[in-house]
């Protein structure tokens, strides 16, 4: 049994009736218990966030306080305390309700078996503390995954920016010249390099999401300009592949977002089309104004998606049934971390495609809305 | 651009990486003096007087950040622009970055057409917030 007093909170509107429960709460305990009383929801709520309770006993059956909707607006301020819900004998569906909602557990108004009512309190409690402390060391978990995480992704790109440096120099020729097929393997490790960089990248995004550490910087955006920089970046990729790359939409309205997230999720869209078109087909980078967003779709003529794999391409690690893809498998991030940066932004990414015919994904940015703008009367 | 007679030191604990990027500076036309801890750091700029600095954030012998405190209060070498190249993400470094003399976050592996752009910047004497600024108006233009 614990040592230190619990503090508990009434929340019924009749004094009489809390003052009995106090009376059977006080009397059944073996330690001390600190018992206040609220006669309403909202000081209750006063209450919760003046002092730290083990437990809410909340009656739902007296006006203002019926039904479970009550629990609704007080389970979050009762932080670490289990709530427990007083209801009558003919109430037992409200009861089931309150469980539901997130209540720990019910007891009867009128019930005067005073162990009974303590034992309910305590277990209450007991459970409410070991959920909490899960809770806590999951967060940790969570934390640690993400710092070791982060850790790795650190480390490995050390060795791989040297690799990067010294075939980019063989590359460059400022090491000699080199044969056509020197050049060609040459190009080969370059572009491999570049990809075990990008699942860096990925690794250290999910890191970072998990843990809500995604540096997003808002500012306004002409999102024509900077998604139109992020695809002439591909001009000469895509050129290589024998693709054929198009932007349109020069004059779509500043959005409000992270210009460098926009170019990523754009780049990540980019890179995935060229991996599923073969050569001879085309990528159609679009930016079109969108009811109050800006709308951004890459449209490939690429293999596809079958469709019961469509609604789970934004899902972490998820990789299709792709036998004659171009190129090797990713980690399966690409299009989570997409959608995270989107999201993050006020957005919403969505798939479209025909197998077989390509795929389109598009995603939008909230229009900037000029703010403060007072019309001067002539 | 001419380079020529342009110093560069790069400090990194990476004797591939110092090698590697010192054979592309050296391609560029610059000429490069290396130091691999926090501690040669300061030693060889004041040594050398290098007309920019290519530093990496996680050294031995006093981090990145503390070798930039050194170089903020040593008289002779504050104004020297710096380039900071780091497989850190800029999520913790561009703060740092902002209160000294720099002139480019880089991420490794380096681009180097973005680290041409930077040793240029750092010619012209733009630092980040300037080079930010100058962004943001070609964008309105």
């Amino acid at each position: 049994m614990d040592k230190d007093p619990y503090r508990l909170l009434i929340v019924d509107a009749s004094a009489a009736d809390a003052a009995l429960l106090a009376t059977h709460l006080r009397a059944g305990s073996l330690v001390n218990a600190h018992v206040d009383h609220a006669s309403s929801p909202d000081s209750a709520l006063d209450q919760l966030a003046d002092g730290a309770y083990d437990a809410v006993l909340l009656d739902l059956t007296t006006p203002p306080t019926t039904g479970p909707e009550v629990l609704d607006g007080l389970l979050p301020a009762a932080g670490r305390a289990a709530v427990v819900v007083l209801i009558t004998s003919d109430s037992y569906p409200m009861a089931d309700a309150a469980l539901q909602c997130g209540a720990a557990d019910y007891l009867v108004k009128g019930d005067r078996r005073t162990g009974h009512i303590w034992r309910v309190v305590v277990e209450a409690v007991r459970r409410r503390r070991a959920a909490v402390e899960l809770d806590a060391a999951r967060e940790e978990q969570l934390a640690e995954k993400g710092r070791f995480l982060s850790h790795i992704s650190h480390e490995l790109r050390s060795p791989l920016a040297v690799a990067y440096q010294f075939g980019s120099l063989l590359e460059d020729g400022i090491a000699g010249p080199m044969t056509a097929e020197q050049d060609e393997m040459v190009g080969v490790m370059m572009r491999n390099l570049e990809q075990l960089n990008l699942m860096i990248d990925d690794l250290l995004h999910v890191a970072q999401a998990e843990h809500a550490a995604v540096a997003l910087d808002p500012v306004v955006v002409p999102v024509s300009d900077v998604v139109g920089e992020a695809v002439a970046g591909f001009r000469l990729a895509a050129g290589e592949r024998g693709l054929t790359l198009t932007f349109t939409g020069r004059s779509a309205p500043d959005v409000v977002a992270d210009p460098r997230r926009v170019r990523q999720i754009v780049a990540n869209l980019i890179e995935n089309s060229l991996k599923f078109t073969a050569s001879g087909g085309r990528i159609d980078v679009l930016v079109a104004p969108d009811g109050d967003a800006v709308r951004i779709s890459v449209r490939d003529t690429g293999r596809g998606v079958r469709e019961a794999d469509l609604s789970n391409i934004f899902e972490r690690f998820f990789q299709g049934k792709q036998p004659d893809r171009i190129g090797r498998e990713g980690l399966g991030l690409g299009l989570y971390v997409c959608r995270d940066l989107v999201e993050r932004q006020g957005g919403r990414i969505a798939a479209s495609s025909e197998l077989g015919r390509g795929t389109t994904i598009s995603f939008t940015l909230p229009i900037h809305q000029l703010a403060g703008v007072v019309e001067v009367p002539a | 651009m001419n380079n020529v007679n342009k110093k560069v030191l790069i400090v990194d604990d990476d004797d591939d990486l110092r090698r590697g990027l010192g054979l592309r500076l050296v391609s560029m036309g610059y000429r490069v003096v290396q130091a691999s801890d926090g501690y040669y750091a300061v030693d060889v700029a004041r040594r050398e007087m290098p007309d920019v600095i290519v530093l990496d954030l996680g050294l031995p012998g006093g981090d990145g950040a503390t070798v930039l405190d050194r170089y903020a209060n040593s008289l002779e070498l504050s104004t020297i622009p710096v380039i900071i190249l780091s497989g850190r993400e800029p999520i913790t470094t561009e703060p740092i970055a902002r209160q000294y003399n720099v002139v480019a976050f880089l991420a490794k592996p380096v681009d180097n057409g973005a680290l041409a752009q930077a040793l240029d910047d750092a010619a012209a004497g733009l630092r980040l917030s300037d080079r930010r600024l100058a962004a943001a108006a070609s964008w309105v233009g």
